[in-house]
């Protein structure tokens, strides 16, 4: 916001807080999107009572009272020099005398301290320095619908105000800011942001390099010539339409407010600015959990679903939160009446005749909890929302031939863990030939279980691999992103071709000396590490493990790993030693499992 | 006989003619037009709004309006500590002096028009009645909340409802009366969806650019999807009291972003969209449109010289 100040002001400052203030972070160094989130949220979600009763100076002439005997959720909005941060802010309130104060922050300094800028920025610098070594503009003023906003990107209206992008939601846009009289975080339509202009913090981390695949996210994305707007030489040379798919081969550069990158589409080659362009993913992998779960939860009092009949599915049925399966997020799902649950293009989605999985023909994209051809008769389908979960109940479902029916559970939870429980296979419900198992978008990847093994009070929980690749390194979520049931994790992976370093990890589990840890690499087959005589990792006394995977030759070939957890008596009496797949009664017989691809 | 004649022409052509116009009503039933445009000024009048306006930021306006059951209009003015009241044609009819230091994130109207002003700084909602009155102030623990939301009416019972469509029962509001619900007593109890009418909820989503999906969660869940390019928000407003239910959406169409109503019978079949030509909220606002019981649009527009309210009533 404007840079406004009286020397009254500057005489209340100096009296008022003499030694409290913000006045930008230290180093100006990389930040990643979730900490800047971290930062505004900290602020919006801050429980404060003021010692005193205090009349906190917000703009203008105007003051807002704030009692002591009154718990506020929010920190303070406050147009003063210099600017306060979160601990600045709860020093002041905390030791207040009372009377006339000047705590908080405006909307540009809550965006200069949440992007830990070198110094605090106003409305009108940000539009100024646009594109000179702290932000870039993803977009014109006006297109936040129209270009890709990553969390921690902010919406700028020069000499009015700022504020950050949290996620889209439904009905638009949810936003983090700093507004009279407390920060906030709301949800906000675009026709009311046309005055905005959608910009990004340099040095993002995680941000697209080259070599990274994207895709193009919106409709008559122009591709120039070259990596400008202004000049002769910045002819648009194509427009792409959304979602077009291409290779990131030069950049970035910084010109004209933008920053740009040079991609190859499959027909044409050119610089595209940023805002247009997000980054694929690489696959995300899976792994699981089979369990005897006794702890069943029925929920034929939810909401019931109705409409399935034989060979068909219903939809699109909103899930209640972004679910990540593998390489996307889905809002929406569809349940067939063939005993599996589906995302996006619903061809085949009644399709009663069972393949293994993966598989490239359709039904693709689907979460089979018992894919074979089943009839409904006079079953019921039920779900119901939970804090961070989605549950659906199949009771008493039935098959299209024989009499048994099943009753089960998938629950779908937001940090896409997947859970099968069967309470009840009744009168001898065939499981034998059902496909059980995962499998994405392109039938490409998936994963798939012995459905003989499934009894009653059996559960399955699938693990989205905790791994964002962006090719040149693998991040791994922290432990407590992991779902609480996740037994260990691998906090290092060497990249594939790396000699010198371990892949390590570390079991979760308390009782950490009652498992075994084997790793299999994959090179032309299946192999023990570090050795064929010794195929169990050592574990030290804080429950961390390692191992050398280093292959003979060829080590960067080697981009499967393949992490074991057994009990700790567990005896591995196959040697594992060039096989094409991993025995199944190996799979089954271990507690955890991590499949890593690098 | 021939005038006789001449009356049976004339009748037959009369009857015809509102034979037509009925027919052509029919077709029209669910069409919009506006029918009226009404500006606001700012400024310190009673009939006038408050215009938070510095060199600094973002000037400020109402953005909390709402129609009572009569189908009138109400406009909260939370830093002049007013309520403007306009007749469901439009016409200014009073100010109502609310009390002192209460903000406004959000205003609904209930049965008896009893007016309910979501106060987020304070985080309580207040109960006002029409004289502008405080009958009764209800305090909240908004942690559960998302995001600061937008109350509902729904079976005598107010809710907040935040980003993720998640609602928030506050009160139950039976005879006219503001009560803590029970729920509410110890850790308020939040479930997904909107509630609305005697014995719904609805959650709507998008497949971003593609498609508009509706949940509607009754016995029996109703599941509807339309086709919209371009779609970049979807939002419930209302459900009137012939049990239409309104949906807002946002969708872009080459450089512009376009906002659309979409009106839905009961049973979920779509009736009409309209297109509401003028869209461009220049000041800030989070709500965009209210809906009355009859079903008729009401616009609000914080428009730099004076703000605008645009009355879009059914055919």
């Amino acid at each position: 916001m404007h840079y406004y100040i009286t020397f009254i002001q500057i005489g209340l400052i100096i009296f008022a807080s003499p030694s409290f203030s913000w006045n930008g972070s230290q180093d100006w160094q990389p930040i990643d999107q979730e900490t800047i989130a971290r930062i505004a949220n900290e602020m919006i979600d801050i429980r404060w009572q003021p010692k005193k009763d205090i009349r906190n100076y917000a703009y203008s002439n105007s003051y807002t009272y704030f009692s002591s005997s009154k718990i506020y959720t929010g920190m303070a909005y406050c147009q003063n020099n210099p600017q306060e941060n979160l601990s600045e802010f709860l020093n002041g309130i905390h030791h207040t005398n009372g009377g006339k104060t000047y705590f908080g922050n405006d909307c540009s300094g809550f965006v200069s301290i949440c992007w830990q800028l070198p110094e605090r920025y106003v409305t009108r610098w940000f539009h100024r320095d646009m594109g000179d070594g702290y932000f870039y503009a993803l977009g014109a003023k006006g297109k936040s619908a129209f270009v890709h906003l990553m969390k921690g990107d902010a919406l700028n209206a020069s000499g009015r105000h700022i504020r950050l992008f949290d996620k889209y939601v439904s009905s638009g846009v949810q936003l983090l800011e700093q507004t009279p009289d407390l920060a906030r975080r709301k949800t906000f339509q675009f026709s009311s942001l046309i005055s905005y202009q959608p910009i990004r913090r340099e040095l993002l981390i995680n941000s697209l390099t080259v070599g990274d695949m994207i895709e193009t996210t919106s409709d008559d994305v122009k591709v120039r010539e070259n990596a400008c707007v202004s000049q002769n030489n910045c002819r648009i040379i194509s427009y792409q339409e959304k979602n077009i798919e291409g290779i990131v081969i030069d950049g970035p550069k910084t010109n004209d407010t933008y920053r740009w990158w040079k991609i190859k589409f499959n027909n044409i080659t050119g610089w595209v600015a940023e805002g247009y362009l997000r980054p694929k993913q690489i696959e995300t992998q899976y792994s699981y959990k089979v369990y005897q779960n006794n702890d069943w939860h029925d929920i034929s009092y939810a909401n019931q679903l109705t409409g399935l009949k034989d060979d068909n599915y219903i939809g699109p049925i909103i899930i209640g939160f972004p679910f990540p399966f593998f390489n996307d997020c889905y809002e929406h799902l569809y349940i067939s009446s063939n005993g599996f649950i589906g995302f996006g293009e619903t061809n085949e989605f009644d399709n009663y005749r069972n393949t293994k999985l993966p598989m490239p023909s359709p039904p693709n994209n689907i979460i089979a909890w018992c894919w074979r051809d089943l009839l409904i008769r006079q079953g019921k389908v039920y779900y119901q929302y939970a804090d961070d979960r989605f549950i659906i109940q199949f009771s008493n479902y039935g098959a299209y031939s024989g009499i048994g029916t099943i009753t089960a559970q998938v629950t779908l939870f937001s940090n896409g863990q997947i859970r099968f429980q069967y309470y009840a296979l009744d009168n001898h419900f065939e499981m034998d030939n059902a496909s059980i198992g995962l499998e994405n978008h392109a039938g490409s990847t998936g994963l798939q279980l012995d459905s003989k093994a499934i009894t009653d009070g059996m559960a399955i929980d699938f693990y989205a691999q905790p791994i964002i690749a962006d090719k040149k390194r693998l991040v791994l979520q922290t432990p407590q992103q992991l779902s609480q049931n996740k037994l260990f994790l691998a906090t290092h992976i060497p990249e594939s071709g790396n000699r010198i370093k371990n892949l390590k990890g570390r079991i979760l589990d308390k009782n950490f000396h009652q498992y075994a840890v084997a790793v299999f690499v994959y090179r032309n087959g299946w192999f023990s590490k570090p050795y064929l005589n010794k195929p169990f990792s050592e574990i030290d006394s804080d429950g961390f493990w390692q191992c050398d995977i280093t292959t003979q030759a060829h080590d960067e070939k080697s981009t499967r790993i393949k992490v074991l957890l057994f009990h700790e008596n567990y005896q591995l009496t196959q040697k594992i030693n060039g096989i094409s797949s991993m025995p199944s009664d190996i799979l089954s017989s271990s507690v955890d499992c991590l499949d890593i691809f690098r | 006989m021939h005038v006789i004649n001449n009356r049976i022409i004339k009748l037959f052509i009369i009857l015809l003619l509102i034979f037509w116009l009925s027919g052509k009503n029919a077709a029209c039933e669910n069409t919009y037009h506006l029918v009226r445009t009404v500006k606001v000024d700012y400024g310190r009048d009673d009939n006038h709004l408050s215009l938070i306006n510095t060199d600094s930021f973002q000037p400020i306006v109402s953005e909390s309006f709402s129609n009572d059951s009569n189908g009138n209009f109400y406009v909260c003015d939370s830093s002049s500590n007013k309520i403007l009241n306009y007749s469901k044609n439009g016409m200014y009819i009073k100010a109502i002096r609310s009390p002192d230091n209460i903000s406004s994130a959000d205003m609904i109207i209930d049965q008896s028009n009893n007016i309910y002003i979501y106060d987020a700084i304070q985080s309580q909602v207040n109960q006002i009645n029409k004289y502008g009155v405080l009958r009764q102030s209800l305090s909240f623990n908004p942690e559960q909340l998302s995001s600061r939301g937008m109350l509902y009416i729904s079976r005598q019972k107010l809710y907040i409802v935040d980003s993720d469509q998640r609602s928030l029962e506050i009160a139950d509001l039976s005879n006219g009366k503001m009560k803590k619900s029970k729920n509410s007593t110890h850790k308020p109890k939040i479930t997904m969806g909107i509630p609305a009418g005697m014995d719904r909820k609805y959650i709507v989503s998008l497949k971003r650019g593609k498609e508009g999906i509706i949940n509607i969660l009754e016995k029996r869940t109703q599941i509807i999807s339309f086709i919209w390019d371009g779609i970049v928000s979807i939002r419930f407003l209302k459900e009137d009291q012939h049990k239409n239910f309104y949906i807002q959406t946002e969708r872009i169409q080459k450089d512009v972003v376009v906002l659309d109503i979409h009106t839905f019978s009961h049973d979920g079949q779509l009736l009409n969209s309209f297109t509401i030509q003028d869209n461009q909220y220049p000041y800030w606002t989070s709500k965009l449109l209210s809906i009355d019981d009859e079903g008729n649009i009401w616009q609000f527009i914080p428009n730099v010289q004076f703000a605008r309210i645009n009355i879009f009533n059914k055919h």
